[in-house]
């Protein structure tokens, strides 16, 4: 043995007792609290699932919306949109959360975890941009609908620039908030993944 | 409490060391690590049902807690929980006895690594086989050697 691989073993040996002293350490604290397990036990963990929980009461928003449309003698287009939107964002919410089980999401490996978690995120990102893209073409339609009424041409321009904006906004906050997240699980696929594949290798 | 919740407590008491642990060795400072336990809490309560008789308990423990400091969207959590406080009457980061400078110590060798080497150095510190390490991290075995190997490189130049 040269000296080098010498002083590393020596070196992960002291890393080694270390870490046992740590644990030690901790182990000697009590940690754990009544209301610690309490909190656990109680709380929800549907962060990630908020859009699948409220389905139902999308689907049923959308069933009132167009009876009310109905009822109070709205446009056709209006109800025809909120039935279009339903049949094409609803299976798509389905989609998004397909093979994503709330209670097992941490459960699997690191590899396969970050995987689905990454594959989400994605199809997130996608649904918010059709949800953008639907409801843009959705107000120029409602605008170019409405040019049969009083509206000047200057108005309808600053409200399409407001919704173009909004568009773009949502579209551009739901990435930049998960974005870190996005690269990070790159990151950890990649370096599991091509090491994986260079040892197979070897 | 129920049996289930009964069980449950136990095992984490049990474990209780080996989750800080990793927890602070994912942190930057307390109430991180606060976050961090509690969020492993819930996700081992959620998951406990789909667990049973799975695999080896230490394992999924490690999996959770690794899947967790690994993939956790730390400043979103930190702006949106409300925190519990741990019963812990020590700082790791601010104490300064013997004992703290020992952990200090490891804390910066092991932080210079990237996430993913951190959590496989991690795992081996704890003792784990390469075939456990490889359950948990979702690669193979020959990986895991071929993982440890090259961490083991860089924190020899590191040191040098």
């Amino acid at each position: 043995m040269n000296k080098e691989d010498f002083d590393l073993n020596q070196e992960l040996e002291q890393m080694r007792q270390d870490y046992a002293h740590l644990k030690e350490r901790f182990d000697k604290q009590q940690i754990i609290n009544e209301q610690l397990i309490q909190n656990a036990m109680q709380k929800d963990v549907h962060r990630l699932f908020l859009s699948k929980k409220s389905l139902p009461f999308g689907v049923a928003l959308a069933v009132v919306a167009v009876v009310l449309c109905f009822v109070m003698g709205y446009p056709w287009w209006m109800p025809v949109s909120i039935i279009i939107y339903s049949l094409i964002f609803f299976p798509i919410v389905f989609w998004v959360y397909k093979g994503v089980r709330e209670e097992e999401i941490y459960n699997g490996d690191i590899l396969s975890t970050t995987e689905t978690l990454l594959k989400f995120k994605k199809r997130n990102i996608a649904l918010v941009a059709g949800i953008c893209i639907f409801f843009f073409a959705f107000v120029i339609a409602a605008t170019i609908n409405m040019t049969t009424m009083n509206i000047s041409t200057e108005l309808m321009w600053r409200r399409g620039i407001i919704i173009a904006f909004l568009c773009i906004g949502t579209l551009a906050l739901e990435y930049l908030s998960i974005r870190r997240l996005l690269k990070s699980c790159d990151d950890i696929i990649q370096r599991l993944q091509i090491k994986d594949d260079m040892s197979s290798t070897l | 409490m129920d049996n289930k919740e009964q069980v449950f407590t136990q095992l984490v008491r049990e474990h209780k060391s080996t989750i800080y642990s990793v927890c602070y060795m994912f942190s930057k400072d307390t109430d991180e690590i606060d976050d961090l336990f509690q969020e492993i809490l819930i996700r081992l309560w959620k998951g406990y049902d789909s667990f049973r008789a799975e695999s080896d308990v230490r394992t999924w423990i490690y999996r959770v807690a690794m899947n967790c400091c690994l993939n956790a969207d730390k400043k979103k959590r930190r702006l949106t929980s409300e925190r519990v406080p741990l019963s812990v009457d020590i700082d790791p980061f601010e104490d300064t006895d013997d004992r703290a400078l020992q952990t200090k110590r490891l804390y910066a060798r092991i932080n210079q690594l990237g996430l993913v080497d951190r959590a496989i150095i991690l795992l081996w510190l704890e003792g784990l086989s390469y075939e456990e390490i490889g359950a948990i991290m979702g690669i193979s075995v020959k990986n895991v050697s071929f993982q440890l190997h090259r961490i083991k490189e860089e924190l020899k130049k590191s040191h040098l």
